[in-house]
């Protein structure tokens, strides 16, 4: 289970190794990622968690975001180019849709 | 006088001399211009005077007495009048110069179909031209040059062949060397099948459902079977460019840069417009979580699959990587399968895109995302096919990344989504 399937020579192309993650790491990637969702699914029951529930659920699906881009998609093995082109327009998104939250007057993420 | 200027024959007259003779002539004298350059024959040069000369003559006699026309008071955007106001007389010249300008046409047209037989052939450069498309033999080949033409400022190719204003010649470049040689996209039927998909769905949105429907399903046959044909390039096994990346992966990372804004935007103006709908149903009314949450929870999983599949076909293992491929497609129907579900279920309790805000910006939301995992699911059968038909070797898992990537994506988005749209209170 645990072969460290890509790390040797791409049979055609001849790339230097690229290291991505292994069979082991996805599985304990995909277990986290089922957990955090039923944390997820779990905490918004909890009523002594709502004053705390908006930035805790961020967390959450934030860190679950990162481990899919950084481990699914290797991110966090490949060029530090690919890493620029999709996080800059990410965090521009992003921005862009906190102002356009905070122009129309609903700026959700922290005021309630 | 005010009604003269804006809305009598004048106004037809003036607008008609700035548009056959700002754009047909143009159009025609483009297409007398390059005709020899398209078809490799040359244009025979005395009907085609002849044919300007009817064409002049013509629209100067179509458009000219309209003038004097709106002048004496006939009104625009009328068919017919009475024979009493008088303008019997110019309009019968006016008519004479349309049939003209249409004869002239013809003889252009003629023209044109009698040259693709009997043409001279045109060489490479019968204008002695100044820009680059006249260095190239005429018609050009599919890959209009062979090595890329020097270009030594403005009217190059006049400069290369008679120097500058001091006769001075640019020095010949040396033929680069081209490692990668030429190498052309390998042409294909399919493509149109797609546009015609497109136009056939395009008027059922004009006209009805079953239109579409029949559009979409010759679309997505027409681009299944372009995916599938022509599938290795030994041109294309390889294609890094200056940034040490592959193309085709840096190009789908630079789409997924864009994507995150459109659905940046789609997810902002949820939010914008979260608790102002007028009339419910309302969020909380409505979502259901537990279930999302399983549907969610299928969409994770088929991540994994995905990176499965990758691996096996990184190692070569065809039994995992047609099974993790399949395996991941059916768990992406099933997630279609859910939203499937749930927009029915919407639409019975009263919900729809034109309901309230809420339904809007929600069916828009997730409706591009189902519509992503839509076309997730179709690359990965594509694959799936690919591999079953035993084309899907160590050398091809590139493209199987490069669908993950986009397949993850759809992934993340949903993360996004899910925690916006359904965990929210």
């Amino acid at each position: 289970m645990s072969t460290p399937s890509t790390a040797r020579e791409h049979p055609t192309t001849g790339e230097p190794k690229q290291a991505h993650a292994s069979i082991r790491i996805y599985l304990i990637v995909a277990g986290i990622l089922s957990a955090v969702t039923a944390l997820e699914f779990g905490v918004i029951y909890v009523r002594r968690l709502a004053p705390v529930l908006i930035p805790l659920l961020l967390v959450l699906s934030a860190g679950k975001f990162a481990l899919v881009v950084m481990f699914f998609m290797h991110l966090r093995y490949d060029s530090r180019v690919l890493t620029f082109l999709f996080v800059a327009p990410l965090v521009l998104a992003t921005l862009l849709a906190i102002a356009v939250m905070t122009l129309t007057g609903e700026f959700l993420v922290f005021s309630r | 006088m005010d009604l003269q200027q804006t809305d009598s024959y004048f106004v037809v007259a003036h607008f008609h001399y700035v548009l056959i003779g700002g754009s047909l002539f143009g159009i025609l004298a483009g297409a007398t211009y390059w005709w020899p350059k398209i078809t490799g024959r040359l244009l025979d040069e005395r009907l085609g005077r002849l044919g300007f000369w009817i064409i002049f003559a013509g629209f100067n006699l179509t458009f000219f007495p309209q003038h004097y026309l709106g002048a004496i008071g006939m009104p625009r955007r009328i068919y017919t009048y009475n024979p009493g106001p008088g303008w019997g007389f110019w309009n019968f010249w006016s008519t004479v110069g349309a049939f003209a300008i249409a004869f002239g046409v013809f003889l252009f047209a003629v023209n044109a179909l009698l040259s693709l037989r009997y043409g001279a052939p045109a060489g490479a450069d019968p204008w002695d031209g100044r820009t680059l498309e006249w260095r190239t033999s005429s018609p050009p080949p599919p890959h209009d040059f062979d090595e890329i033409p020097p270009v030594y400022g403005r009217d190059s190719f006049w400069r290369e062949k008679y120097g500058d204003s001091q006769g001075r010649k640019p020095a010949p470049r040396p033929a680069a060397p081209d490692p990668h040689g030429l190498h052309l996209p390998a042409p294909s039927h399919w493509p149109i099948v797609v546009a015609l998909g497109l136009i056939v769905a395009a008027a059922g949105a004009l006209t009805g459902l079953v239109l579409v429907l029949i559009g979409a399903a010759v679309l997505v046959a027409g681009a299944f079977a372009f995916a599938l044909e022509h599938h290795r390039n030994p041109a294309h096994v390889r294609q890094d460019g200056v940034l040490g990346v592959d193309h085709r992966k840096l190009a789908m990372w630079i789409f997924l840069g864009s994507e995150c804004f459109l659905f940046g935007t789609l997810i902002a103006t949820y939010l914008a417009y979260k608790g102002r709908s007028v009339i419910g149903p309302h969020p909380h009314e409505i979502l259901n979580i537990p279930i999302t949450t399983l549907s969610t929870f299928d969409l994770l999983m088929s991540s994994l699959l995905m990176v499965l599949a990758l691996t096996a076909v990184q190692r070569g293992d065809r039994f995992q990587s047609r099974l993790w491929l399949g395996g991941t497609a059916l768990f992406g129907l099933i997630f279609l399968g859910f939203q499937a579900y749930e927009f029915t279920t919407f639409v019975h309790e009263g919900l729809t895109l034109q309901t309230n805000l809420f339904g809007s910006t929600f069916f828009v939301l997730t409706g591009f995302h189902g519509g992503h995992v839509t076309l997730g699911v179709l690359w990965l059968l594509t694959l799936l096919v690919l591999d079953l038909r035993g084309r899907l070797g160590v050398q091809d898992a590139l493209k199987v990344e490069v669908a993950g990537l986009y397949w993850h994506f759809v992934d993340v988005v949903w993360i996004a989504i899910f925690t916006l749209v359904y965990l929210f209170p």
